[in-house]
C-alpha cells in the first residue's frame, strides 16, 4: 500500500467513526424518551429490566436509613404521616411505603419502589397537614414520574456515551499511528513485518479499553453510584416537574399554593440563616430559591386566572402545569373556583388532621433541636426556635435551648440575649441545673470565680445524672484554680 | 532509538522506581510478644501495649495498635496542634473538656479519620463491591451514647462514646477520651464493631486507658 492510498484509507475510515458517532447520538438520547410517567397508582411497579434494577437497588437502600424498629414517638410521627397519605392519596397509599427517621438535618427522599422517607428533622418544619403535603407531593411526584428510574437511564446513556468517546479517542490515535507509518514511508514490506504487530496492538488496545468502559458502566458499583445519585440529586429539570405536579396537586387539595409559598421561605429562610451548610436539597439555597421562584409564578398565574374565571367563566383551567397532571388527586372538599381563600370544609379537613400530626410532632422537635446545637447549626436552630409559630409551638425546655444556642454565638448581643434568658427561666423555675451550669460557665469564663461557684454549686444540686456531676465538678475545679491564682496589679 | 521506545524506557524506569520507593516504604505491622511500654518520639506519655497486638509502625506520638486487624478492633493515640485540632474552632489549654467532647462529637459526625489506604483499582468490577472506604464508620451515622467527665493519669478529661454504622449497616461502637496535655490535643480512641469484637476487646481498652501515663515533653536528649 503506498502512502497516498493510506491516506485516502486513512480519511475514509475516519468519516466513518464520525459518520457511526453522529448516528449514536442520536439514537441514544431517543431513548430517554421511553420512560412516561405513570399514569396511576396501578401502574407503580418495574417495568422493565432497568425499573427492576433500580427498584432492587432501592430496597437495599432503604435499610441504610430506616434501621430497626422506631421508638414510640418516632412511631407515632410515622402514623400521623401515614395517615396524612392515605387521605389524600388513598389509592396511591398501598403501594407507598412512608418512614420517618430520627435526624435533624432537613431530608426528604423518595425511592423509584414507592419508598418515602422524612427526617424528624424535616417534619419539625412543617407546621400543619397542609405544608406535609407540600413535601409529600414533591415526593409522590418523583415516585410516579418514575425520576429515579429516568436518572439511571440518563446516567448509563452518559456511561454509554463515555464507551464511544473513548473509542473514538482510541480509534484516533490507531488513525494517528497509520498516518505517523504514511509520513515515515513506511513500505508495505515494514508494515507486514512491524506494523502487523502494531496494528494487532492498537486493536487489542481499543477492545481492552471499550471493555473496560463496559464494565465500568454497568458495574455493581457504579449502578449503585448513580441509584444514589438519582435518590440525593436530581436534576433541576426533574426537580421543576416534581414542582409543578406538586403545585396542581396543592391546588386542587387546597384551593391555593400558599402553603408550598411559606415551606419554601420557610426553609430558604434558614439555609441563609445556616452557617454549616449541610448537602441536602431542602438546605440548598439556590435550589430552594427555585422553588419559590416556582411558587410565586403558579400564584401569579393561579390569581391571574381567578380574576378571569370571575370576570369570564368559571370552568376554565386553573394552570397549565394542573391541566398536564399526569396524576389527578383524590377527590377531596373543593374550594370554590374563583377563591384564593379554601372553603370552611377545607380548613376543618387541615385543622383536624394537622391536630393529629402535631400532636405525634411535638415529642421529636426538642430532640432535633438539641442535635442541630450540638452540631453548631447555632443560626438555623435560633431561627427555628424564634419563628411565628401559631399552630405548632415548641415544648418549653426550647427556650432553654435558645439560650444555649446565643451564648455559643459568643457575639456579645447574642451572649446577653442567653444570659437574659437563663435568668429568665430560672425565675419561673429556679432549680433549673441546665440555666444554672450555664450562667456559672459564663461567669468563668469572665474570670468570676466566686459567682461561678456559687451558679455551678446550685447546678451540682439538682443536677440530673452522674454524668453532668462529672463536668459540674471539672468546672469547680477551674474555679478554684482561678480563684487561688494570684491577681494581675 | 525511536521516540515510543525512548518513551518506553522512561516509563519503565519511573515504574522501576515507584515500585523500589513503595516497597521500601510498605508499613510493617510489629507484633507485641509480650506487654511492653511504648513512649512516642517526644516522650510525652508512656502506654502500655498488650500481649499478643500488633502496632502499626508509625516514627511519631500516633499510636494505633489491633489484635485482629483495622476495623475488627483498634485502639489509637492521636495528637493535634491546638489551633488545627477542630477546624473553624480555636481551642485554649482553657478550654473545659465538656467543651472538647462537644467539639469532638461534631468532628465524628462530619468525618472519620482516614486509617486505611483506599486504591484506584477498588472502585472497579467486583472490587466495588467491597471498597475499603465501605467499611470504615459512616460520619454522618454517629450518634452519641453517653458523654461523661473522667480523668486520665490526674489529668481532666472527657469520654465520649458513640455509635456509627459502616457502609454495609455494620454497627461500630467507639469509646473516645480527649484531653489538652503538654499544649497538644490527645485523643485515645478505642473503635470496634458491636457484633463479637466490642465487648472482648473492651477490657484490654480499659487496662490500656489506666495504664496511660502522661509526661512531660522532651525536647533533647530523649533517652529512657
Amino acid at each position: 500500500m503506498t502512502p497516498p492510498t493510506l491516506h485516502r484509507f486513512t480519511r475514509v475510515l475516519a468519516r466513518a467513526v464520525l459518520c457511526a458517532l453522529a448516528l449514536g447520538a442520536v439514537a441514544l438520547p431517543a431513548q430517554a424518551f421511553f420512560y412516561e410517567p405513570f399514569t396511576d397508582a396501578a401502574e407503580l411497579r418495574p417495568h422493565d429490566e432497568l425499573e427492576q434494577r433500580v427498584w432492587d437497588e432501592a430496597d437495599t437502600l432503604r435499610s441504610q436509613w430506616v434501621r430497626g424498629r422506631p421508638g414510640a414517638a418516632l412511631e407515632a410521627a410515622q402514623r400521623a404521616v401515614r395517615a396524612s397519605v392515605s387521605r389524600h392519596w388513598p389509592e396511591l397509599a398501598p403501594r407507598l411505603r412512608v418512614f420517618v427517621i430520627d435526624n435533624a438535618d432537613v431530608l426528604a427522599l423518595s425511592s423509584a419502589n414507592g419508598d418515602v422517607i422524612l427526617s424528624t428533622g424535616m417534619l419539625m418544619r412543617l407546621d400543619s397537614d397542609e405544608e406535609l403535603q407540600v413535601i409529600l407531593c414533591r415526593e409522590i411526584a418523583h415516585v410516579m414520574q418514575r425520576h429515579a428510574v429516568r436518572s439511571v437511564h440518563v446516567a448509563r446513556l452518559g456511561a454509554g456515551a463515555n464507551v464511544i468517546f473513548e473509542s473514538a479517542m482510541n480509534a484516533s490515535s490507531f488513525m494517528g499511528t497509520m498516518g505517523a507509518l504514511a509520513s515515515f514511508q513506511v513500505t508495505p514490506d515494514m508494515l507486514v513485518a512491524g506494523g502487523k504487530a502494531l496494528i494487532q496492538a492498537q486493536l487489542g488496545k481499543l477492545k481492552d479499553s471499550m471493555a473496560d468502559s463496559f464494565v465500568r458502566s454497568v458495574s455493581a458499583g457504579a449502578f449503585d453510584a448513580m441509584v444514589k445519585s438519582s435518590l440525593f440529586g436530581y436534576s433541576e429539570s426533574l426537580e421543576r416537574e416534581a414542582d409543578d405536579f406538586a403545585l396542581a396537586a396543592m391546588r386542587q387539595r387546597f384551593g391555593n399554593v400558599q402553603a408550598f409559598e411559606r415551606v419554601a421561605q420557610r426553609l430558604l429562610d434558614e439555609a441563609q440563616a445556616d452557617e454549616k451548610k449541610f448537602s441536602s436539597f431542602y438546605a440548598n439555597e439556590e435550589r430552594l430559591a427555585r422553588r419559590l421562584k416556582a411558587a410565586q409564578a403558579h400564584a401569579q398565574v393561579l390569581s391571574q386566572a381567578s380574576s378571569q374565571a370571575l370576570a369570564e367563566a368559571p370552568s376554565a383551567p386553573a394552570s397549565q402545569a394542573e391541566a398536564q397532571a399526569p396524576l389527578q388527586p383524590q377527590p377531596q372538599p373543593q374550594p370554590a373556583p374563583d377563591a384564593d381563600e379554601p372553603s370552611v370544609a377545607v380548613v376543618m379537613v387541615v385543622a383536624t388532621t394537622s391536630q393529629s400530626y402535631l400532636q405525634a410532632l411535638t415529642p421529636l422537635t426538642l430532640r432535633v433541636l438539641e442535635t442541630e446545637l450540638e452540631l453548631g447549626r447555632l443560626g438555623r436552630t435560633m431561627r427555628n426556635i424564634e419563628r411565628p409559630r401559631e399552630l405548632a409551638p415548641l415544648p418549653p425546655q426550647a427556650k432553654a435551648v435558645l439560650a444555649e444556642a446565643c451564648v455559643a454565638r459568643a457575639d456579645a448581643a447574642s451572649t446577653d440575649k442567653g444570659e437574659a434568658l437563663a435568668r429568665e427561666l430560672l425565675a419561673l423555675q429556679p432549680d433549673n441545673a441546665r440555666m444554672l451550669k450555664l450562667l456559672g460557665l459564663q461567669a468563668l469564663k469572665r474570670g468570676q470565680a466566686a459567682d461561678a461557684r456559687q451558679w455551678l454549686q446550685r447546678a451540682r444540686e439538682h443536677a440530673a445524672s452522674d454524668d453532668e456531676r462529672g463536668f459540674i465538678d471539672q468546672y469547680l475545679r477551674r474555679a478554684e484554680k482561678i480563684a487561688a491564682a494570684p491577681k494581675a496589679p | 532509538m525511536t521516540l515510543a521506545l525512548r518513551r518506553r524506557l522512561g516509563q519503565l524506569t519511573a515504574l522501576t522506581t515507584l515500585v523500589l520507593a513503595c516497597s521500601a516504604c510498605a508499613p510493617t505491622w510489629q507484633n507485641v510478644r509480650k506487654q511492653e511500654a511504648f513512649k512516642g518520639p517526644s516522650r510525652a506519655y508512656v502506654a502500655m501495649l498488650p500481649e499478643d497486638w500488633k502496632r502499626a509502625p508509625t516514627d511519631s506520638d500516633v499510636l494505633l495498635i489491633t489484635r485482629d486487624g483495622l476495623f475488627l478492633q483498634q485502639i489509637s493515640v492521636t495528637r493535634h496542634r491546638l489551633d488545627e485540632a477542630f477546624a473553624g474552632t480555636p481551642v485554649t489549654p482553657e478550654t473545659l473538656p465538656a467543651e472538647l467532647a462537644a467539639l469532638q462529637f461534631k468532628q465524628f459526625r462530619l468525618e472519620e479519620p482516614e486509617l486505611a489506604r483506599y486504591t484506584k483499582d477498588e472502585g472497579k468490577g467486583v472490587l466495588a463491591l467491597f471498597p475499603v472506604a465501605q467499611g470504615k464508620p459512616l460520619p454522618g451515622t454517629t450518634e452519641r451514647v453517653a458523654m461523661r467527665a473522667v480523668q486520665v493519669d490526674g489529668r481532666d478529661a472527657f469520654r465520649l462514646d458513640t455509635s456509627s454504622r459502616n457502609g454495609w449497616g455494620l454497627e461500630y461502637v467507639s469509646q473516645s477520651v480527649g484531653f489538652v496535655h503538654e499544649g497538644e490535643y490527645w485523643l485515645v480512641r478505642y473503635l470496634a464493631p458491636r457484633l463479637h469484637y466490642a465487648q472482648r476487646d473492651q477490657a484490654t481498652f480499659d487496662g490500656f486507658l489506666a495504664q496511660l501515663k502522661l509526661k512531660p515533653k522532651c525536647f533533647l536528649f530523649c533517652g529512657d
